[in-house]
């Protein structure tokens, strides 16, 4: 039997990852969230515990890739052709977590041929990887940052698409693959590339709880879990779901949410302020803001919702050169911030 | 569906780009042009690159943009063998590959910095030519196809090698826009077409149409577009002036200018179509060491020189009096090298540490000696790829196995047998792979080199403030080995060990820190360095890596570990002993002043290694003293 997941109502404290990660399941086209920390603040529990929170969604019953039915455009090649032929049955089911594991050799993460299809009967037929595994759910790397350089190119690639293409071993196939990329680090290993850096919409740094009374529950919580896993999801299930349900009348409120000029605005003047490299910042921003505001149970989207969000947009941008930290000020950014758009 | 094509979703409307109007220029130029071949598009992350790329399906003309994705593999980009057809006949037949779909239409490549070299290689010479010969797993076969290779890269992740660089046609450099006002429409428009891309499209339809009007009245027109004939002097000069090399440039300039003209409707090309022609053509194809804008010029050496020259006229005189192997003889108590105005080793003073700042980074030439394993094996590329033994790293491609097979390319071998499936007997599997059938993998990885640097931490480097300058050019090697994905590592050297402040690692920004710190003062032990540096080395041949050693020192050893043996003397026959391990060593002399020892020269011939001057190392004052040569000349 599956042992079940911590549950994420249970995770003391390290509020800004919570929120991260909730705001990327609010509107997945934020981007994902890259966990920076030491071992042992709750970066992997969390990001697993996500999976127990995730909204349902519909794809084509069968497929490998998880196609979305009602994006016709996005079918895969297999769906497609099922289209032409009739129509196409769905289901549904979970959003996923999905790992990729640091030893992922490039063929399973794009995918290749089957070779066991093209053995017994000579037929080329596509194997699907990790990468079609992925869409429509989280992608999830554990250390990203020792990810080997060429998975990091596929993973690049496909993300800035949100198409894997395979031009491969006489194959030569594309998919859908969109994904939400939650990757976790500890920065004393080593650095991202600043490529993978810019494609996380979000970042937070994770510091071990200080706090004396905070630590004490974190091990109580652990140890309880540990010791009745079942009934310790049970005692959490209806917290649990109450984050659900708040996530998912945020999504319907996202459907409606536009953010107005003044949020752009604002956003852009962050940026600017900043100096930060592209434009994906301000993009991210403004995103991240409507998910806020939609999480709040607002259908207005407030420049105060920008600056909320400018901690976990911010920071991992701020570096121009490999040799500089990244550190977002935010005391001064705050002290800006009041400044340019009053109170705050 | 068509295979390999960019999807509807990814069309952002040509005429929705927002700023950046030299780039979006180039776009409808290459797109009007039946002779240009090639366009990259280079920026930063997120300045919307890969957007504007993908966006030129929109107003192509009825072309669809092919992608060719990081990961591909030769034989489906170049044509191997079709396993199904094949299968069926006993007759080889070819896979309808990468290049062919890619005839009359757009081959997209994001990230084209992150590919095989030696795929971008062929892809651009196919595009030149129009035309490909295919020469692989038993296939013999040539066809034509004529396409617009698009790529896209982000200079930060490391560029292309000049002769490729060249190959391209056009190059346009997108940047951040600042102005507010155009952020915040650019932003308005993106969050548009995320929102809903189908509506967005239709908005801009019209306007899409526009465009793709005026590029295919213009590829018509451009067939009959001229250039005045006194103009294409006009190019060549200003081709010389910025010291192109070759001549591909100047004929990309006037193709340019005649698709400018063609899109303007005229039928001649004037001085303005000349100027923006080369603003696309050219920027890319400069040799001259104007540095890029961002970059600001190095503080020039030769005053350092001279101020150091100073300084050491007062320390070295008292030096002058003997040879350093004398110095040397009279046994490893008496600072033979140091400067005397130091104390005595036994002094505490002597001991007193201090830390210098960072030295201003600058272009680095290209110092790592070639790759032994890589000549040998003809490969291209940048100087991290380096051809797999073992089974890490991309596979790019495959080969008939030398030896045991241990890396099986499966694909590939279920191809090799497929020809001969009439012939042989089946049970119950369509393919029977025999023995003689086997292909292995021949992998790329880019993360090649694990560069050690030992830094020569002693008082002789301190009190000529020299290590100023070495941080700063060990700060230009930690950026250029940052670009080319080695790992790195520090020990410096001094007192009367050494020590490993940075165990190899791929951080630069860890690395920075350290060098920040790295204290100087004392007597310099560089044979311990060697021994120790060779320890931290020994295990990364292992690990498939390629070990370098970057020496930062004057040579002026004065510590041995054995008593009876002169420094020196200890110090080169180390060497020599480890010239022989396979660690590939730069010695990269600090030696500074009138007075110059040599040592550092010695220690080099002892490994068997490249010997550079600190100053040989910043590109930009190479190339600044050649110029000066030059001028003199004529002058």
């Amino acid at each position: 039997m599956k042992r079940p997941t911590y549950p994420f109502a249970a995770i003391v404290g390290q509020e800004d990852m919570k929120e991260a990660l909730i705001l990327n399941t609010i509107n997945p086209l934020i981007g994902g969230v890259l966990i920076r920390g030491e071992k042992g603040t709750a970066k992997s529990t969390a990001v697993r515990a996500l999976a127990g929170l995730l909204p349902d969604r519909r794809v084509v019953t069968g497929c490998p890739c998880g196609c979305d039915p009602e994006r016709i455009g996005e079918l895969c090649p297999s769906c497609q052709e099922r289209l032409m032929q009739g129509e196409l049955p769905s289901t549904v089911c979970a959003m996923k977590v999905v790992e990729l594991p640091l030893s992922s050799t490039e063929d399973r993460v794009a995918g290749t041929l089957d070779i066991e299809s093209a053995i017994s009967t000579g037929k080329k037929r596509f194997e699907p990887g990790v990468l079609a595994k992925a869409n429509g759910n989280i992608l999830y790397v554990d250390e990203v940052n020792l990810l080997d350089d060429h998975i990091v190119d596929l993973l690049l690639d496909a993300a800035a698409m949100g198409v894997n293409y395979i031009e491969r071993e006489g194959i030569s196939y594309s998919h859908p693959s969109k994904f939400i990329l939650v990757g976790t680090m500890n920065p004393e290993e080593g650095d991202l590339r600043p490529q993978l850096l810019d494609r996380f919409g979000l970042m937070v740094d994770v510091v071990s709880e200080k706090d004396e009374e905070m630590r004490t529950s974190i091990v109580q919580r652990r140890m309880e879990f540990e010791k009745n896993p079942e009934g310790f999801c049970k005692d959490y299930k209806e917290q649990n779901d109450e984050i659900r349900e708040r996530i998912l009348a945020a999504r319907d409120i996202l459907r409606g949410i536009e953010a107005g000029k003044d949020v752009v605005r604002a956003a852009v003047k962050i940026s600017l302020h900043l100096g930060v490299d592209g434009h994906r910042a301000d993009l991210t921003l403004i995103k991240a803001a409507e998910a806020y505001a939609a999480l709040q149970g607002r259908k207005d989207v407030r420049p105060s919702d920008v600056t909320h969000v400018a901690k976990l947009v911010m920071p991992h941008r701020m570096r121009r050169n490999p040799f500089q930290d990244s550190s977002l000020d935010t005391g001064e950014l705050e002290a800006w911030l009041k400044e340019s758009f009053g109170t705050n | 569906m068509a295979e390999g094509i960019l999807r509807d979703e990814l069309r952002y409307p040509f005429p929705a780009f927002v700023g950046n109007d030299l780039a979006r220029k180039a776009i409808m130029v290459a797109l009007s042009s039946a002779d240009i071949h090639s366009v990259l598009v280079c920026g930063a992350r997120g300045t919307g690159k890969s957007v504007l790329a993908r966006s030129m399906q929109s107003v192509s003309g009825g072309r669809v943009m092919v992608n060719l994705p990081v990961g591909c593999t030769e034989d489906q980009v170049f044509g191997g063998m079709d396993v199904e057809k094949t299968l069926g006949t006993g007759r080889k037949t070819m896979v309808r590959n990468v290049l062919q779909r890619a005839d009359g239409n757009i081959l997209f490549a994001d990230n084209v910095n992150l590919m095989s070299e030696h795929i971008v290689h062929q892809v651009l010479n196919a595009a030149e030519d129009g035309a490909y010969s295919v020469e692989r797993e038993g296939i013999s076969d040539s066809f034509d196809t004529r396409f617009l290779f698009v790529a896209t890269m982000d200079p930060e992740e490391g560029s292309l090698s000049d002769h490729l660089l060249d190959r391209f046609d056009i190059c346009v450099f997108l940047s951040t826009i600042d102005d507010e006002a155009l952020r915040t429409e650019l932003a308005i428009r993106r969050l548009r077409f995320d929102r809903s891309p189908s509506e967005f499209v239709k908005e801009y339809a019209g306007r899409t149409a526009d465009a793709e009007g005026s590029v295919t009245e213009a590829r018509k027109r451009a067939r009959f577009t001229r250039v005045p004939d006194g103009y294409c002097e006009a190019i060549s000069e200003v081709c010389n002036q910025l010291s192109v090399s070759g001549h591909r440039g100047d004929i990309s300039v006037m193709n340019a200018a005649c698709a400018l003209a063609a899109l303007d409707g005229r039928d001649t090309a004037n001085l303005d179509d000349l100027k923006v022609a080369a603003a696309i053509c050219l920027e890319h194809r400069r040799n001259d060491s104007s540095p890029p804008p961002q970059e600001r010029p190095p503080e020039p050496p030769p005053d350092e020189d001279d101020q150091e020259g100073s300084e050491d006229r007062d320390d070295d005189p008292p030096e002058n009096d003997g040879s350093p192997s004398e110095d040397d003889r009279e046994g490893d108590s008496e600072g033979d090298s140091e400067p005397p105005e130091l104390p005595p080793p036994e002094d505490p003073e002597d001991l007193r540490e201090q830390v210098f700042d960072v030295g201003d980074a600058f272009k680095v030439i290209d110092y790592m000696p070639k790759n032994e394993e890589k000549l040998e094996k003809g490969a291209s590329g940048r100087r991290s790829s380096s051809k797999r033994e073992d089974s890490s790293g991309r596979c790019i491609g495959y080969r008939i196995p030398r030896g045991k097979v241990t890396d099986v390319a499966l694909c590939a071998s279920i191809r090799a047998a497929a020809p001969y499936q009439v012939l042989r007997d089946h049970s119950e599997l369509a393919i029977v792979l025999r023995k003689e059938d086997l292909r292995e993998k021949v992998r790329e990885r880019r993360q090649g080199n694990d560069i050690l640097f030992l830094v020569d931490g002693s008082g002789s480097i301190g009190a000529q403030k020299r290590m100023v300058a070495v941080k700063g050019a060990i700060l230009s090697m930690l950026r250029d080995a940052y670009q080319k994905r080695d790992r790195i590592g520090m020990a410096v050297f001094r007192v009367d060990r050494c020590e490993e402040i940075l165990p190899l690692t791929k951080s630069t920004l860890k690395a920075y820190h350290v060098l920040q710190e790295i204290p100087t003062g004392g007597r310099t032990p560089l044979t311990q360095g060697l021994i120790k540096g060779h320890e931290i080395l020994k295990d990364s041949a292992k690990g498939g890596f390629h070990p370098v050693m970057v020496i930062l020192s004057d040579g002026r050893c004065n510590v041995s570990c054995t008593p009876g043996i002169t420094p020196v003397d200890e110090m080169l026959a180390t060497a020599g002993s480890l010239s022989r391990t396979g660690t590939r060593f730069i010695v990269i002399d600090t030696e500074a002043g009138r007075l110059r020892f040599g040592l550092a020269l010695e220690l080099c011939r002892a490994l068997n290694g490249t010997y550079l001057r600190l100053e040989d190392l910043n590109a930009e004052y190479i190339e600044r003293s050649v110029t000066m040569a030059m001028n003199d000349d004529r002058g």
